[in-house]
């Protein structure tokens, strides 16, 4: 009886305040406010921490090819992303590092140059193949390449949905 | 609606100019109540967001530039690269920002080597760090709070962006409508009025009327940008191009510059940049300097020319200071000038405090609108059911109870 009273009071209460109903769309950003601060501490902190970290020589500059994350997240695009970081000291001697997926046959088809903070460069590659090759520039004009086979370089990859 | 609350004014018989009046008002209403706190908080927001500089400006002094001496002019931007790399070695300089006032510190976007990238205030006079934003920065709060209620974007445009431009469209229907039940609304451009001593039903609706009148041409400004707004989501979710998002272009191999490391290679100054930019332009006052991201990319000068909503750009090749392209304002496609000029028209931060002080006073007359709107209509049915409850008590005294439901 008490409940089916105040039933009807909260039904008489709606009725009477209805409008003020999108007063509540202020807690959407209070839900949201602790994801977004760990966004912007994640992009204060230069981008997530790597998921896996391999290390490639490519001439005489060893670099570490990290994935960021993994590609079969819902959402994600079809590329495969990875993030260059040069040794500190090689890092003001290369001028481009540029990234291709492909067969051993096609080494010499032009890939992606690699772009952003020399000291640690972000470059997404699209393509079916067996390797990845990875060809770095220096300033003086020297051009070397170097290709990794792709289950090595990124196993995540084979499983993406494409 | 319940009977009791409904309005008392019904068409008088034989007049349609009354019965489309109290169409147009139902339809105003029935645009602003369901959505009138939701909207209120937008333009609250957006009022704060407006000036989120100058509040920065106020709370952190960082952000300020203040000049060392009396008449002491601002520094080259080469030397002012200089002084970062001295104090900030290894850093990676990717973009200047040039406030439109010269009360701000330049914001300079650097690249760190250990990652990350940090957003340095600097003195343009000196060329000093004076400070840099934090993880949590107050500015992008309020305008990400405003924009998209602080939803995340992930695959497309934000929830919450696209929540937040569609209230546009209420928005603008309400100010159409609004028009059409102020009868003769001009007139009272001339004589405006505002009732205090007559109740609050008749004081919310003045004031509402009001603002109203004043904000008419800010209402249609911030309607139809954040109509577009949503457009721009709908387009660029949907794989469309957006104007205003072309890449610099590329250069050839053989025109990179070449040299032992990135430092050493010739460059052309920053200065030598802009004056190449300033010669492609009638009217140009620097507003940002885009540094190459890679090496075969070019360097980016924009500037406000004699449409400041619209950047006029300057691309160069920074080894040979060729001038590799340029975006002029002529020619650029009406659409695309439209597009373009959408969100500075929306914020109003291309002229300097006075425009954004204009904006925040109109936006925060556009919150009380929503709100006043709101009370206008419960004070009227609060009044239309003291009238009826009043009437009907006089024709049956001895009944207290309304009648039991058959």
């Amino acid at each position: 009886m008490m409940a089916f009273r105040g039933f009807r009071g909260l039904k008489a209460l709606l009725r009477r305040h209805w409008v003020h109903l999108g007063a509540l769309a202020v807690l959407v950003p209070i839900a949201f406010f602790d994801s977004y601060n760990r966004i912007q501490a994640d992009i204060f902190a230069g981008g997530k921490p790597a998921y896996r970290s391999i290390d490639v020589v490519v001439g005489p500059w060893p670099i570490q090819l990290q994935e960021v994350e993994p590609p079969w997240q819902a959402g994600a695009s079809p590329d495969t992303s990875f993030r260059l970081v040069p040794c500190m000291a090689c890092a003001d001697e290369i001028r481009a590092i540029s990234v291709g997926i492909g067969d051993t046959a096609s080494a010499d088809a032009a890939g992606v140059t690699a772009e952003g903070n020399p000291y640690r460069l972000d470059v997404s590659v699209a393509g079916a193949g067996t390797v990845l090759w990875i060809s770095a520039e220096g300033w003086e004009g020297t051009s070397y390449r170097t290709s990794v086979p792709l289950p090595v370089a990124a196993p995540d990859a084979l499983h993406a949905p494409r | 609606m319940p009977l009791e609350t409904q309005p008392a004014t019904r068409p008088i018989a034989g007049s349609r100019k009354k019965g489309r009046s109290a169409l147009w008002l139902a339809v105003h209403g029935w645009l602003g109540l369901p959505i009138w706190a939701f909207l209120s908080f937008i333009c609250l927001t957006g009022s704060i967001a407006t000036v989120s500089q100058e509040i920065m400006w106020l709370i952190e002094p960082a952000t300020r530039a203040n000049q060392p001496a009396p008449g002491a002019g601002p520094m080259s931007y080469d030397a002012i690269v200089r002084r970062i790399e001295e104090q900030a070695p290894g850093s990676w300089i990717m973009f200047i920002d040039i406030p439109v006032k010269r009360q701000y510190a330049l914001e300079v976007y650097v690249g760190r080597q250990e990652g990350g990238t940090r957003t340095l205030y600097v003195n343009p006079y000196t060329g000093a760090i004076q400070g840099q934003r934090t993880a949590f920065d107050l500015r992008e709060f309020l305008r990400e709070l405003h924009g998209w209620l602080l939803i995340p974007f992930t695959t497309g445009y934000s929830p919450g962006w696209y929540i937040v431009s569609a209230m546009s469209i209420p928005l603008l229907g309400s100010l159409v409508s609004g028009l059409f039940v102020y009868k003769k609304f001009w007139r009272a451009i001339l004589k405006p009025r505002l009732r205090l001593r007559q109740g609050a039903r008749v004081f919310w609706g003045d004031l509402h009327r009001l603002f109203g009148l004043w904000s008419v041409p800010f209402i249609a400004i911030i309607g139809v940008s954040a109509f577009w707004f949503l457009l721009e989501a709908c387009l660029s979710d949907s794989g469309q191009a957006i104007p205003g998002e072309e890449e610099p272009p590329t250069i050839e191999r053989q025109e990179v510059g070449i040299g032992a490391d990135r430092q050493s290679v010739p460059r052309i100054p920053l200065q030598q940049a802009i004056d190449i930019a300033r010669r492609q332009f009638t009217v140009f006052t620097p507003a940002y300097i885009e540094l190459p991201e890679t090496a075969y990319q070019a360097l980016t000068v924009a500037g406000r020319g004699t449409y400041p909503l619209v950047f006029e750009i300057a691309y160069i090749n920074p080894y040979s200071g060729e001038l590799i392209g340029t975006r002029h304002i002529a020619s650029r496609s009406a659409y695309a000038l439209a597009a373009e000029s959408m969100r500075p028209l929306h914020t109003g931060d291309f002229a300097g405090l006075w425009l954004k002080l204009v904006y925040c006073f109109f936006g925060l007359l556009l919150t009380t609108m929503s709100l006043s709107g709101m009370l206008i209509w419960t004070k009227r049915s609060a009044q239309a059911s003291a009238k009826y409850l009043k009437a009907r008590r006089r024709a049956v005294p001895d009944q207290a109870l309304p009648r039991a439901v058959e």
